[in-house]
């Protein structure tokens, strides 16, 4: 039982289901029963509801947007097919009230010119850009290479009724102008104004798109010529003529675009000044935490060391003045190797092991051997070392150089 | 210098990996972005600075480069060597790949299962055991290239920049050899 409808009861009950039939609308005719009814919007009541108001269409399980419903969004938007029947009826209901003001002359007849003409005006210009969003998203969209011709081929005939409305509004407007100025109404003048030259716009707009539409149909054509190309290339190919029998090599190093190079995506380095700020922070503590870095962070950092906590390790390394023990052996008369072992060295140093007496030797003997005397003779020496044995130790006398101190 | 698009960083990104934009795919705000007012000139002027050449074919956008190692030949001739073979396959299909032609990867691989000739060419181009993965192969290498868009896990889409397979292929002249014309 359907009851009757207000206006606002309509457009309330759109509003209601607009997700509904936003998605009805999206996806015509495939769409469940039960995947509506799962939605959290929907229930059984509100669905008879709608049904019940012919809002929507049920059909074995499949729900629809109704016929009219549909049309109203597509008309409004501007979408879905074109059709010249709206220019059409305009232009009869145009003749037939010029032809009543004729005869007679009421203001009745003059209100429905007027409306025609408006009408005229607006239905032309929502078809030709009907039919050049068509044109566009048929070329660009259809899926069947069959099917796309023959779109693009159906709107090329439309295009060519479109143009003959056009012409033939013009004409009538132009046969109705003596009419029109006898009749003092400025709305009417502007109205006739304004519609000629949208007429006369969309007359070139519509030139636009025939140049379009061949464009299209002969890239079509042309892509076909390609393939039975592609086919020969192929044969070729297969017989290793490719090469030889086509400029081939030419034209593909001709080529330039980017797209047959190795593709090497750019790196950059993480900006420092970035890390420093609290989001850089943010993102480090978020990488450490993911790579497991932060195990010990329960510990805290340690607290400020006692100051002059290293005072004793710079004691012992400024003790070792070697440039002046160097000093003290190049005024003695001694062997280096001698003083070096028997060097009472101060008592903040502590006792030197023969180990580390013999490292200075050496060192000495490296950092300083222009002022030293290497005499190439031998001493030796016998000492016990920490495992009670006895060994020998054979060491270069080395003297004090009296002529290079000077 | 304050006109540059703001998208101008994804613009890059996309176009300096080899690829293209196209206005019939997911990256067709950035085609409208390019193709708006005279953004294209302004992005022509302004990528030139980075050795690029932002290029325009019939509905899409690349970039192009002037100077190239002669290794790139080399990977280039082999490239397209194989890209005449897969286009020779698509296009033996009754479905030809024109710019918005989709193809269900199941849809082809049905298709070869009942032609023979379709069968031989695909079992050239991979190596993969199953028909729809052999199909899915192909077709992956033509959206890494960007001539395809994958629209869901079956569905792909062709792209505007199949015109520049075209353009090169038209290009290429066949010497006449007296046993068939050029079907130019």
């Amino acid at each position: 039982m359907k009851a009757p409808l207000t206006i606002r009861d309509l457009v309330n009950l759109l509003y209601q289901n607009k997700e509904v039939i936003e998605i009805l609308f999206g996806n015509k005719d495939s769409i469940n029963k039960s995947e509506i009814l799962a939605r959290g919007d929907m229930s059984d009541e509100k669905l008879e509801k709608l049904v019940n108001y012919e809002i929507i269409h049920e059909n074995n399980n499949v729900i629809g947007l109704d016929d009219r419903i549909t049309t109203f969004i597509e008309e409004f938007l501007e979408i879905g097919e074109v059709t010249t029947s709206f220019i059409t009826d305009n232009i009869r209901s145009l003749n037939e009230n010029l032809k009543y003001y004729h005869i007679d002359v009421n203001p009745k007849f003059l209100r429905n010119i007027k409306r025609s003409l408006k009408k005229i005006n607006s239905t032309t210009s929502r078809e030709v850009m009907k039919l050049h969003k068509n044109i566009d998203d048929t070329y660009k969209n259809q899926d069947n290479y069959l099917i796309k011709l023959q779109e693009l081929d159906k709107y090329k005939r439309k295009r060519d009724d479109i143009i003959n409305l056009i012409m033939e509004s013009e004409q009538i407007v132009s046969d109705a102008q003596g009419l029109f100025n006898t009749i003092i109404d400025a709305e009417l003048n502007s109205i006739v104004l304004d519609l000629r030259y949208v007429l006369v716009r969309n007359r070139d707009y519509l030139n636009e798109i025939q140049a379009q539409i061949i464009d299209y149909i002969n890239k079509i054509q042309h892509q076909a010529a390609i393939y039975k190309k592609i086919q020969r290339l192929k044969e070729l190919k297969d017989y290793e003529e490719l090469k030889y029998k086509t400029n081939f090599v030419d034209v593909v190093i001709g080529t330039r675009a980017l797209m047959f190079q190795r593709r090497n995506p750019l790196k950059s380095k993480l900006s420092l000044d970035f890390l420093h700020t609290d989001h850089g922070y943010t993102i480090t503590q978020k990488i450490a935490k993911k790579l497991h870095l932060l195990r010990n962070n329960h510990r805290k950092p340690a607290g400020k060391m006692v100051a002059g906590f290293d005072d004793n390790n710079l004691e012992e390394s400024a003790s070792l003045n070697i440039a002046g023990l160097v000093e003290k052996f190049l005024q003695s008369d001694s062997d280096l190797f001698q003083f070096v072992l028997n060097y009472n060295f101060p008592e903040k140093v502590g006792t030197l092991s023969l180990e580390k007496r013999i490292s200075l030797y050496v060192g000495i003997t490296i950092d300083y051997d222009n002022r030293l005397l290497i005499s190439g003779k031998l001493g030796k020496m016998q000492y016990i070392n920490e495992k009670k044995q006895k060994l020998q130790l054979g060491y270069a006398i080395i003297k004090p150089n009296k002529k290079a101190v000077k | 210098m304050n006109n540059i698009p703001k998208h101008t960083p994804d613009i890059f990104a996309i176009l300096s990996r080899g690829n293209f934009i196209s206005s019939n795919g997911s990256k067709g705000k950035l085609f409208d972005i390019i193709n708006y007012e005279d953004n294209y000139t302004i992005l022509k002027e302004f990528f030139s600075h980075t050795g690029y050449t932002l290029e325009r074919g019939h509905n899409y956008f690349y970039f192009s480069q002037t100077d190239e190692p002669n290794l790139i030949i080399e990977k280039k001739l082999e490239q397209f060597a194989y890209y005449i073979d897969v286009m020779d396959f698509f296009s033996s299909m009754d479905n030809k790949p024109v710019v918005g032609t989709r193809y269900r990867v199941t849809q082809i691989a049905e298709e070869c299962f009942s032609n023979e000739r379709l069968k031989q060419k695909i079992y050239a181009l991979s190596r993969r055991e199953k028909m729809v993965d052999k199909v899915g192969e192909i077709a992956g290498d033509l959206t890494a290239a960007g001539f395809f868009e994958q629209e869901d896990e079956d569905t792909y889409k062709v792209m505007d920049a199949i015109h520049y397979l075209e353009e090169v292929i038209s290009l290429i002249t066949i010497e006449d050899d007296g046993e068939q014309t050029n079907p130019q």
